[in-house]
């Protein structure tokens, strides 16, 4: 009860008490009389003539008046504040059902930014586990391949390309750094299996990441070891697998079958002398498979090829190195069917390359994913590869890592356009007289000055080692420093570009005591 | 009756513009009085009616001890009454109850401050007034269970 309820109940009773004594009391004089035994009192005009006069009970006119006017005046109090209350308590009560309402929209407010708080802190919860589970399993993949995860990151995110190394005047310290001291192999690194005995080798990866190169490397050791190296190429080049049998150049496929087709009769016949004679000796025979990605629309007995590489060769001596772009079965001659075989027979080579931000096209990565015979991909191991697998760069060791020129080209005309045949760069050959000539004619050229580039310019199409022998042709003419470098680097000394002559003159310095 | 006989057109639901059951429908609300409200329109109308017997009453007493006002009171008491009593039969429902109201209260106050009066008149003139005395208070009992009820109404 309100402390309005308990006035105005008060003042109701207080008024009703008020009106029952303002009626109940006698309002008049009363005499008392008696008549006989009858004793009574009443108003003096109703007294009986013959009564004996007892005394006067008196009256209560003016107390009667008093708590009349009184009660009358509380019952009026009682109804204005009753009806003044009765007015305010709906809008009370509506202010009331208000607050709840805003109470509870506050509560659902708070609830609401509460939980909003709490999702927010466990996305973020989610979001660093993910990021550490993701770290953890990245790590432990690098692990697993032998390599620390730190040194891995770095290479990943810095600058150190191929580009880069060969290019000192890259403004990041850590590539010019690893230009100039040649960059030693962790001795405790994965190295690449020995694959001449393997029967079947596939070596895949993106067009410029090496493959070819990889496996001019790979014919060169086998053919040391006795191998009959037969290769077919659809793209073969002129002088290109040099010292082998080259069966397919000019994209003639159907040569390719027909020396597919010999391929079988071949395993057919040593298997039938491995029937009729007593450990029999045979010439280790190494088909190479270039380009073999497209041999499954072109040749009729690619599928069968595929099929003895993984299964029939092993026991007759004979050998498949295929190269290709990727190691799906579409990529494979078209051997469907065949995905448990692939996986478990065959030497999986995956050549990795990087791609260059400028032109956008892949260069070797001089790194190998290798997966061995039933191994699964997620356990192959990254190797490293020899930056210069041809006899020629093995000569050229004590340079491997010299730089090639300054970035200022602006001393020289504009230069014939970069981009030249990709199979170029993966064909390396030997100085063979078609080599040497070339070589003079280019010596002759840079020693006019009527070549539109320097030796190591940045634009140069040449393959590192061909520079190196250009490089050593030239200071072998003894032209002096200045015009040594002019010609190798195209920086001359003094102006603005000093520094960059400064550090051409540091790599000459270099390539003088490797030629020395 | 026969299910051939019935007619399924007043129970057509598919076409109906309100898809709901009926007996799910809202159905309108009467306005919730609070006990608080309740409280205050008792004491409120309570206090009205005292206030007028009060005035009544008051008026009546002051009559009785002021006698030259007495035959004044005795035309302008009625008078008003009649007039009143007229009023109430013609006016609207809220002034009607109020005039009603006020006739009632002020006759029960008239009859609350002199029923010392009326008695000793009853007693010196007749028995036969007793009996009317009687059916009087029957009658007044009747009025005032009559006006509770209209008071304690909401």
């Amino acid at each position: 009860m309100s402390k309005q309820q308990a006035i105005v109940s008060g003042l109701l009773g207080l008024g009703l008490a008020g009106f029952a004594a303002a009626t109940a009391l006698p309002f008049n004089d009363q005499i008392e009389f008696r008549v006989g035994k009858y004793i009574d009192s009443r108003p003096a005009w109703l007294v009986p003539p013959k009564a004996e006069f007892k005394g006067v009970e008196r009256g209560y006119g003016g107390l009667k008046i008093l708590l009349s006017l009184l009660a009358t005046g509380g019952m009026a109090a009682t109804m204005l504040i009753a009806r003044s209350e009765a007015e305010q308590e709906p809008i009370r009560q509506r202010i009331k059902t208000y607050q709840n309402q805003a109470l509870e929209f506050d509560y659902a407010a708070e609830s609401a930014y509460l939980m909003a708080q709490t999702q927010m802190r466990y996305k973020k919860l989610l979001e660093a586990d993910e990021v550490a589970f993701e770290g953890e399993i990245e790590g432990a993949y690098l692990e697993s391949m032998g390599i620390d995860p730190q040194q891995q990151q770095a290479a990943l995110t810095g600058t150190a390309t191929l580009d880069s190394i060969s290019n000192p005047s890259d403004k990041v310290q850590q590539a010019t750094t690893a230009a100039i001291e040649p960059k030693l192999e962790p001795t405790d690194s994965p190295k690449m299996p020995v694959l001449t005995w393997y029967p079947s080798v596939l070596i895949y990866g993106a067009p410029g990441a090496g493959k070819s190169t990889f496996a001019a490397d790979e014919i060169a050791k086998r053919k040391q070891a006795g191998h009959r190296v037969i290769v077919l190429d659809p793209h073969a080049a002129y002088g290109a697998w040099h010292g082998c049998e080259v069966i397919g150049g000019g994209m003639d496929y159907t040569a390719i079958d027909a020396k597919l087709a010999w391929f079988a009769s071949e395993v057919g016949k040593r298997y039938k002398i491995v029937q009729t004679q007593p450990n029999p000796k045979f010439q280790p025979l190494t088909f190479v498979c270039d380009e073999f990605t497209r041999w499954g629309s072109k040749c009729a007995n690619s599928a069968e090829f595929f099929e003895q590489l993984v299964t029939d060769i092993r026991k007759v001596e004979m050998f498949g190195l295929i190269i290709s772009h990727t190691r799906t079965l579409a990529g494979l001659a078209n051997a469907k069917g065949f995905a448990s075989l692939r996986d478990e027979a065959l030497l999986e080579v995956e050549i990795l390359g990087n791609q260059d931000k400028d032109s956008g096209r892949a260069t070797p990565r001089f790194e190998a994913m290798v997966k061995l015979p039933g191994q699964s991909l997620s356990d192959r191991t990254l190797v490293k590869l020899a930056k210069h697998p041809t006899p020629e760069a093995t000569k050229s060791a004590l340079v491997d890592s010299v730089p090639s020129a300054p970035e200022n080209r602006s001393e020289f005309p504009d230069g014939t356009p970069r981009n030249v045949p990709e199979e170029n760069s993966e064909h390396p050959g030997t100085l063979d007289g078609i080599r040497a000539e070339r070589f003079s004619s280019m010596l002759a050229e840079i020693l006019s000055e009527a070549s539109p580039m320097a030796v190591f310019a940045a634009e140069s199409t040449l393959e590192q080692a061909e520079k190196l022998e250009l490089a050593k042709l030239v200071i072998s003419q003894n032209l002096g420093i200045e015009k040594t470098i002019w010609l190798l680097w195209g920086v001359r000394r003094g102006g603005r570009n000093h520094h960059l002559y400064t550090e051409a003159k540091a790599m000459l310095d270099r390539l003088i005591g490797g030629t020395n | 009756m026969y299910s051939t006989e019935f007619d399924a057109s007043d129970y057509d639901y598919l076409n109906s513009g309100t898809p709901t059951q009926p007996e799910t429908q809202t159905q309108a609300k009467t306005p919730q009085v609070s006990n608080i409200e309740r409280f205050w329109t008792l004491t409120g109308n309570w206090g009205e009616f005292g206030l007028y017997f009060g005035a009544g009453l008051s008026a009546s007493l002051i009559v009785r001890a002021v006698p030259v006002l007495i035959p004044s009171a005795v035309i302008l008491f009625p008078a008003v009454g009649l007039g009143l009593g007229l009023f109430s039969l013609t006016a609207d429902a809220p002034v009607k109850l109020r005039s009603q109201l006020i006739l009632i209260a002020v006759g029960t106050a008239l009859i609350a401050g002199n029923w010392d009066a009326w008695w000793a008149w009853i007693v010196a003139n007749s028995q036969l007034l007793i009996l009317t005395a009687t059916v009087l208070v029957v009658t007044v009992g009747f009025v005032v269970a009559n006006i509770w009820g209209r008071l304690t109404h909401e």
